[in-house]
This record gives C-alpha cells, structure tokens and sequence, in this order.
C-alpha cells in the first residue's frame, strides 16, 4: 500500500495501480470517455488528464501508475482549462441534439459540459456531416455525430467477444465507426456496446425514444433467462393511471458472476415482465376468490394423493417453502429443465435455461422420470409451481401456481403470482453462487407473491429471511442472508 | 467469386519481413500494397486472406487502410491524381490546379501531404508518376495523352 495525494488530500491505495482507476473507486471526479474498467486503458480521448507535481505537462490518469507520494491535482485552475480545452474539441463537430437523444441524462458528454463548460461554441467552420442512423444490427441505431470516437464499442468487438464488427475508419477529423465492410454487428452480446457507449452515438433500437432516463427507477435484480444468474437493474415506471411497466434490463456490474456484461437474449426478456397474467383466482375454470381457492386447495392437500412439480427458476425461499408444504402433506416434489447446447457458451451463456437449478438439486427434489409418469397414475392430485413442462397425463384435480398463462387454463385452479420482477429472492447459479434480488419500494404489487400464498397453506408467517436462516446451515453453508443482501456469495459446487 | 492468392513471390517477402520486425502488425502497410499492386485495389476476398496468414481481423486491415489516401476500395478505371496541398505547393498556387481538377470527371482526385518534391512544386502524382513544375496547361497535356500515363 502506498499513499497518493489527490487535491491535497491523502490516499491510501495500491502500488502501481492505475491513477484513474484510484480516483473512480473513491469517487473523485475525473472526466474520461476512452477508459473503462471492463476494457482497460486506451489513452486516445485525453480527456482525464490531470496534473501531476514534478511534470511539465499534464498526464492522462488512465496511463499514470501510482506509487507513493504521488501528488495529483484535478481541480487546480491549469487543468481545468486544460479540460475544458479537451472537451471543446470533443465538442467540435457535435450535432448538440440532445433533446432528441435517448442518452440524455446518463450522457458523459453532456455532464462534463455541465461541469466545465456552459461556453459558446466558438467554431465556425461548417460542422463535419456523418451518418444519423445507421443501422448496424442487433438492434443496434449509431448516429455517428454524436459520436466521441473513443473506441469502446471497437474494442468491446475485438477484445471481448472477438467479433471484430466495429471498425474506426478515415483519419482525424473524417473518422468515424461503422461496422467492418460486408459485415453486421451480430454477437450474441452486440447491445453491450449501447452501455458502453459515454454518450448517445449508440442506441437501442428497442429502447430509442421511449422514455426519458430520469423518468425511470431502477431495480437491483437477477436476469432469469439462463443459470447464470446475472446481475442488471431493472428500468421501470408507472405512467399515470396505469400499471408499472418494464423498459429495459440492464447489466449491473458483479464480479462474481458477470462482471459488465449481459447477453442480449437475457436483457430483452425484460419482455416477459411486461407479458404476466392479470391478477386471478381461478377455480375449475371460474373466476374466484383467493379465499375460496385457498380453502379448496387445503382440503384437496388433506384428502388426496398429490405430487408436485416445480419450475427449477423458483427462488430459494420459494422452494424452501414449497418443500415444507410437501413435509406436511407428504407429497414427492418433482423438478425439470431444458439443456440448451446451441444456447450456451464459455462466457455467460449457460445451456441450462433454468435459474435456480442448483437448489432444487440441493433440497433434493426429483429430476422428472419415468418414475414420475408412472407414478402420476396413482395420483389424485397435481400441483403445479410455475412449471412449462407440466403435462397432465388424464383428467385429475390440478392446482397451479402461474406467473404467465397456463396450458390447462380450462381444466385447473390457479393462484397468480407475482413474477420475480415485482418480487425478492435468492438464485443459485450454475456456478455454485448465491445471489439476491431485491423488489423495488416504488411499485404497489396487487399481487400476491407466492411465499405469502405457501405460507398460508402452511399457517406460517415465514419471511424470505426467516426461511433462509431456518435452513442456513444445512444447505447454504451458514452464509447469514445480510451477507447475500450486500453481495454475491460463493456456495462452490 | 473466386478466391485470392498471394503469389509465390509475395509469400516469400512477407516471411522475410515477419523476420524482421517484432510484431506482424508491422507487415500491414507491405501486405496492403502488396494486394492493391496486384489488384488496383483492395479486394475484400484479398483482405480476407491477408487476414488469414497474419492471423489478425479483416477490420484491421480496412482500419489501417483507410487512414491513409493511397489506397482503393474499389476498382477504378479513371486516372488517379494525388495532388500535393501541403506547404511548398500550396504556396506555388497548387489551389489553382485543385480547382481545375476538379472539373475533369475522367479522373479520380484526392488531395495529399507533402510528396517529398517541395523543389519543384507545384505537383501531382498521377498513377504513381510523379509530374513536377506544373501550371494547368501542362497538366491538360499530361492528361490529354492517355497512353503515356
Ligand atoms: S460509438 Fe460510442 S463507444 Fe463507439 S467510439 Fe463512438 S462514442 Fe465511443
Ligand atoms: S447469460 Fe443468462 S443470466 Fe446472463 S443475461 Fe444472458 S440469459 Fe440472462
Ligand atoms: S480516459 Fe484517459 S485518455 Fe481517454
Ligand atoms: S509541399 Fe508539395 S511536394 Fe512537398
């Protein structure tokens, strides 16, 4: 450990490490576009440099190593100028059409503008013309006026995904991005660029024009699209008079599990949020009430034969709860998943699209089998906990716990639940990770969420934390939930 | 289309060169005028393979490429003129021929750094040729004979 000045103030950090690396971590303010913690130093938009006691010049902090005694300044008057000089230059043929840009609000060029700027522009050479909407592909919009020519989204395609789609063509002033001639950006995780992005050259085509950024709330969650488990934040808001709708998943920086990035499959399965049942009780094909639903369910548990099926995406508490419910009824509790080769992959992409995989193994549920078919002949009842391989082998009583439409709408009870979006829990990726997801306080859910529905067939009062603490130590190692409620924690396989 | 070989020849030279230099980024700039003398131009079925034996994405090539004036993209028949609009030239009125090249649709035009020949500027270099001293009247003969160029 080492201790660097930064405006005056000591700094305890690592030897050697990288100058603007130290300054983000404790939260100095330093302009940059090119540098980012996923792609590492470029040194090609100079607009971090700072000041440095003992050089003549400035020096960009994403190319200074630290060591001790170091003394920065970012704030003094030279460099500030200095900045402001920089970014004019960024400035120079920007197309300034921020109200009609999706980047507005979480644009690097427009707050550095803020922070230093507020000038006129002093050019007045005609501006350099380029492309507005060029369509790259992935659902992928570049307007390349607004781009600052840092090269994020180029080196995302050759040092990440190894793509090479995006090239910077011309020199100077004539540069620009495009894709590789006779190519399309087409990866599987393309829309990572649109993150990468400091300002609004690249777009969603999905996202474009929908919502203004500070009109939405984020939610810290888990995408449930594979077992991955991957960490993102939820874009959502309740327009008036209307319920809340999900805008957009995006990646939520976890270095146990996806460090930046996302698929692009995953993030838009923000879709499915939006595609929930409405809120219904349904009994042998009726419409009614929780109450009545509840009552039928727990005198079918008492007097019949039942089995279970659960989705291998429930959470934790979800199927901790789910297997005390089949304790007390003695009931077998069955699990299935789909393997998926051509989806899987070595980087995030797991071929098992089932988020919580690793749980149901771990509380000992059973695979589906041939056993289980057989075995469904001398049933009397089915419950089903969010399952799509359900099937429903003659006609037998069949209760559902469904997020999404059923395939037995006609012929079973259903209790709708909230989908994870609008719920909390815990995911166990296919890597042995724990993981939590949080609910936002923003939306009033009408739903109930399905620990409230099984402890009311169990008469309990279980939250997600008491349920996890109840079993802690027998299946998750002791790890206290406060633990998993700040970050990811390893289980290991 | 069929595909592109390097010659014998070249695929020798390029083996000299990996010798030579540290990093086979080094070899873009020989490989690249390797393919546009043979070709005229940089063939994208050219490029691909000039990926293939350094082992480095086609987006490079076309990056490098394009940075500078000298190379095609694509096949042209018209003459092409490099004209200089750096200092020495641009002091010796080479404005003047700028505008009236820019008239003439036989040719394809593009505007360079310093060729080198400031002693003798204004000048252009027309397929490669280097043509000196010029004023508009020399360079309309120049032009006007299509089979010395
Ligand atoms: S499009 Fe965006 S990420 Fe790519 S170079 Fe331009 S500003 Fe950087
Ligand atoms: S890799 Fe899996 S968990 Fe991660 S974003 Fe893609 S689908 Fe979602
Ligand atoms: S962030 Fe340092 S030069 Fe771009
Ligand atoms: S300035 Fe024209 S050749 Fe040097």
């Amino acid at each position: 450990m080492v201790t660097i000045y930064v405006n005056n103030k000591p700094i305890i950090c690592k030897d050697k490490e990288l100058l603007i690396k130290v300054l983000k971590e404790n939260d100095i303010f330093i302009p940059h576009f090119c540098y980012h913690e996923s792609l590492g130093a470029d040194g090609n938009c100079r607009m971090c440099l700072v000041e440095i006691e003992g050089s003549k010049r400035p020096q960009i902090a994403c190319d200074t190593f630290v060591y001790d005694g170091l003394r920065v300044h970012t704030k003094s008057e030279s460099i500030l100028e200095t900045n402001k000089d920089i970014l004019e230059l960024e400035l120079l043929s920007h197309p300034v059409d921020c109200p009609t840009c999706d980047q507005a609000g979480e644009c690097s060029l427009q707050n550095y503008y803020m922070e230093y700027g507020l000038y006129d522009s002093r050019v007045s050479v005609a501006k350099n013309k380029k492309d507005k909407a060029l369509d790259l592909g992935s659902n992928i919009m570049l307007d390349q006026e607004r781009c600052v020519l840092c090269m994020r989204c180029v080196r995302f395609c050759s040092d990440i995904t190894k793509t090479d789609e995006l090239v910077v063509m011309g020199r100077g002033n004539d540069s620009y991005i495009t894709t590789t001639p006779f190519m399309r950006l087409s990866n599987p995780y393309a829309m990572n660029v649109i993150d990468l992005c400091p300002v609004g050259a690249l777009t969603s085509k999905d996202f474009r024009f929908k919502q203004r950024v500070w009109f939405l709330d984020s939610t810290q969650s888990i995408c449930h699209a594979c077992s991955k488990n991957c960490s993102i934040f939820i874009d959502h808001n309740a327009q008036k008079n209307q319920n809340d709708h999900v805008h957009r998943f995006r990646p939520r920086v976890n270095t146990m599990v996806n460090g930046h990035f996302i698929c692009d499959e995953g993030r838009l399965s923000y879709k499915k949020a939006n595609e929930t049942r409405k809120n219904d009780f349904i009994m042998k094909s009726r419409i009614s009430t929780y109450e009545s639903i509840l009552k039928h369910t727990k005198k079918l548990l008492q007097s019949e034969n039942a089995i279970a099926l659960v989705s291998a995406s429930l959470s934790v508490e979800q199927m901790l709860l789910v297997k005390e419910l089949s304790e007390m009824y003695l009931f077998d509790v069955y699990y299935d998943y789909k393997e998926d080769e051509k989806f899987g992959d070595d980087f995030l992409k797991s071929s098992i699209k089932e988020s919580n995989l690793y749980t149901a193994k771990l509380l000992d549920f059973k695979l589906v089998d041939k056993p289980y078919e057989e075995s469904l002949i001398s049933k009397s009842l089915i419950l089903n906990f969010n399952s799509e391989f359900i099937s429903k082998p003659r006609p037998i009583e069949m209760i559902e716990f469904l997020t999404h439409e059923g395939k037995f709408e006609r012929s079973s009870s259903i209790f709708t639940y909230e989908y994870f979006h609008n719920d909390m829990g815990l995911l166990i990726n296919s890597d042995g990770v724990i993981s939590s997801y949080k609910k936002s306080s923003k939306v009033k859910s009408e739903k109930f969420t399905l620990l409230k529905i099984l402890n009311d067939l169990l008469d309990e009062s279980y939250t997600n934390e008491s349920i996890y603490e109840k079993y802690k130590e027998l299946f998750f190692k002791n790890i206290p939930y406060s633990k998993i409620m700040k970050q990811s924690q390893r289980l290991g396989l | 289309m069929s595909g592109y070989t390097f010659s014998a020849e070249n695929l020798k030279e390029i083996d000299k060169l990996l010798k030579r230099y540290p990093s086979k980024e080094a070899l873009t700039l020989p490989i690249l005028w390797m393919v546009q003398n043979d070709l005229g131009y940089l063939s994208n079925i050219a490029l691909r393979e000039a990926s293939k034996i350094l082992d480095m994405p086609t987006s490079h090539f076309y990056s490098v490429a394009s940075f500078y004036t000298m190379f095609k993209f694509k096949k042209s028949e018209k003459v092409f003129v490099e004209l200089c609009k750096s200092l020495s030239c641009e002091l010796n009125n080479s404005d003047e021929l700028y505008e009236y090249l820019k008239t003439r649709d036989d040719i394809e035009l593009v505007r360079v750094e310093c060729l080198g020949s400031c002693g003798s500027s204004p000048m252009c270099a027309i397929n490669g040729k280097y043509h000196e001293n010029l004023n508009i009247k020399k360079l309309d003969t120049i032009l006007g004979d299509k089979d010395a160029l």
